[in-house]
């Protein structure tokens, strides 16, 4: 990865830094493919309407 | 060099497979940091404008409302990419944009945050002392200034120590902090029924309006809610996925928060006087309220530890360069140096801690929009990993000069939209801050001018990788 750091890196460096290119790589290969754990557009929904209903209460309570 | 110690350290993001922490784990290590002696001073505040039963309407929709929102912010991209939250920052602020956000919105935070906790300290223990003497406290005499200081180096010595030492204060006193306010609520309920303490009316009432009073009760809630945004997405990022990253936000926050803040609110309003600190030793007994004091009084080292570890693992990050020289226990009693010296120039943050947290509402609400606009409607939840971790104009989020004008100027907007709606200073109103709360107008402010800057002047310009490639970095590999 082209890094400011990565010019004058020791081995151990180096390797760290392409560990981390790696894994880098791995997120942007698999970034289109559904996730484990995703959040769902149901969850988003769910999320969406607790926010909803805590603003139309705090209206309503006043 | 062991990739996992540095990713946890913030140089790398974490896979999946390298995090730690689970649903439950991370629920509890949530509840563990929120179930802090802020919650009382919280809770106190607020029977300083409404009455029990509003007061803990206010906590539940305030917190609801404000983790919720930072939890959208900040923790999904955390589960999703593991990465360090003030590093995510530059694909929002730019390189030096994301170190100015840093220096602003958590420096302050947590110097602001140590002061009050530290004297919080000095007058649990001054208390204690006064209920075994039998004379009356002094919570303002030169010798708390005394024990504060010693708070702060305890704190610092706890984390030169690293984060062992912290998990084992956490593993004794956030359950110890469980016990403390069964013990409280015991004592409300002693010589109260449920009806009773739910019919208490407020110490006082700053406005004639019963529904401003109970909006900025809200709004005070919404502000402590906000208050987590700098240290939430680095705990998220040790969860296995978005979803373990977000829930237990509103479970172990949310509720743990909201528990401590109602035990505030009911003491305050039960026994007369903001400061718990006082009315314990009013309230408890002898030796009740002096071992209550004291685990009061160490339960804020406690939460002092674990936003200082939080702010110099952050501040290591950001300037890497500039701090490399420096070791961790430098670093930290470096760091410590900042509320010492504000523990004198700001004596009276304590007492006006709520204006205090109110400013840092201001602050946090318009990055909690700004964030949420560009990870969800400007990226559609993808962002170029690689180019997060490149320094200088070769990233494609080094935007200008390392800044994002667009996020820059939305963020000074949506602060400037909250004041004028809501002094933190006077409480002073606008007419639609009734309607609409500061915090959730200036999110809604800052994200709308963001979204409409960045389509503008950002995107046609090509810069900050908005486009559908956006994972693939163009840059030399």
């Amino acid at each position: 990865m082209n890094t400011a750091s990565s010019h004058d890196a020791t081995p151990d460096e180096q390797a760290f830094l392409t560990e981390r290119s790696h894994v880098c790589e791995d997120f942007a290969a698999h970034e289109a493919t559904h996730q484990n754990g995703q959040l769902s557009r149901g969850e988003y929904l769910v999320v969406g309407l607790l926010l909803a209903i805590a603003y139309v209460l705090t209206l309503a309570l006043q | 060099m062991d990739y996992a110690i540095e990713a946890e350290r913030g140089r790398a993001p974490l896979p999946p497979s390298k995090r730690l922490w689970g649903f439950w784990e991370y629920t509890w290590a949530n509840a563990a940091l929120a179930i802090a002696t802020w919650g009382f001073l919280i809770g106190g505040s607020l029977a300083l404008v409404v009455d029990v039963k509003q007061g803990l309407s206010a906590i539940v929709l305030g917190n609801v409302l404000g983790v919720l929102l930072v939890g959208l912010a900040v923790s999904v991209s955390a589960g999703k990419y593991g990465t360090e939250q003030y590093t995510f920052m530059r694909s929002v602020f730019g390189h030096h944009g994301s170190r100015l956000i840093y220096i602003v919105a958590m420096i302050l935070l947590t110097v602001g945050w140590l002061v009050v906790l530290g004297i919080m300290f000095g007058r649990s223990i001054d208390s204690a002392v006064s209920v075994v003497l039998q004379r009356e406290p002094e919570p303002t005499g030169w010798h708390i200034y005394a024990i504060t200081l010693v708070a702060i180096a305890i704190t610092a010595f706890v984390v030169a120590k690293g984060p062992t030492s912290i998990k084992v204060f956490n593993t004794i006193v956030a359950p110890a902090l469980f016990l403390v306010m069964g013990v409280m609520i015991y004592i409300f309920l002693k010589d109260s029924s449920l009806a009773e303490l739910l019919s208490l009316p407020a110490l006082s009432q700053p406005f004639d309006s019963n529904a401003v009073n109970f909006m900025i009760a809200v709004e005070i809630n919404i502000a402590a809610g906000f208050s987590w945004w700098p240290y939430l997405g680095n705990l998220s990022r040790i969860t296995k996925n978005e979803r373990v990253a977000f829930w237990p936000n509103l479970i172990g926050i949310g509720a743990a928060a909201s528990l401590g803040e109602a035990v505030g609110l009911v003491g305050a309003i039960k026994f007369g006087s903001a400061d718990p600190t006082q009315w314990m030793t009013e309230s408890g007994g002898l030796w009740l309220s002096v071992i209550v004091l004291l685990f009061v009084a160490f339960a804020n080292v406690t939460s002092m530890a674990n936003i200082l570890y939080t702010a110099v693992v952050g501040l290591r990050q950001m300037f890497d360069t500039l701090l490399r020289r420096f070791s961790w226990e430098q670093l930290v009693a470096g760091f410590c140096l900042v509320p010492a010296v504000v523990l004198f120039v700001l004596p009276g943050l304590y007492d006006g801690f709520m204006v205090f947290l109110v400013w840092t509402a201001a602050l946090y609400s318009a990055l909690t929009g700004i964030m949420i606009v560009d990870y969800f409607i400007l990226r559609r939840t993808h962002v170029a990993l690689k180019d997060l971790f490149i320094e200088g104009k070769a990233s494609r989020y080094y935007f200008t000069g390392g800044f994002n004008i667009a996020a820059m100027s939305a963020f000074a907007i949506g602060a400037a939209v909250f004041t004028v709606t809501f002094n933190p200073y006077s409480f002073e109103h606008s007419e639609w801050f009734r309607y609409t709360t500061a915090s959730l107008l200036a999110a809604a402010a800052a994200g709308s001018v963001y979204w409409i800057a960045s389509r503008l002047f950002i995107l046609p310009r090509g810069l900050g990788a908005y486009t559908s490639d956006s994972t693939t970095s163009t840059t030399t590999k």
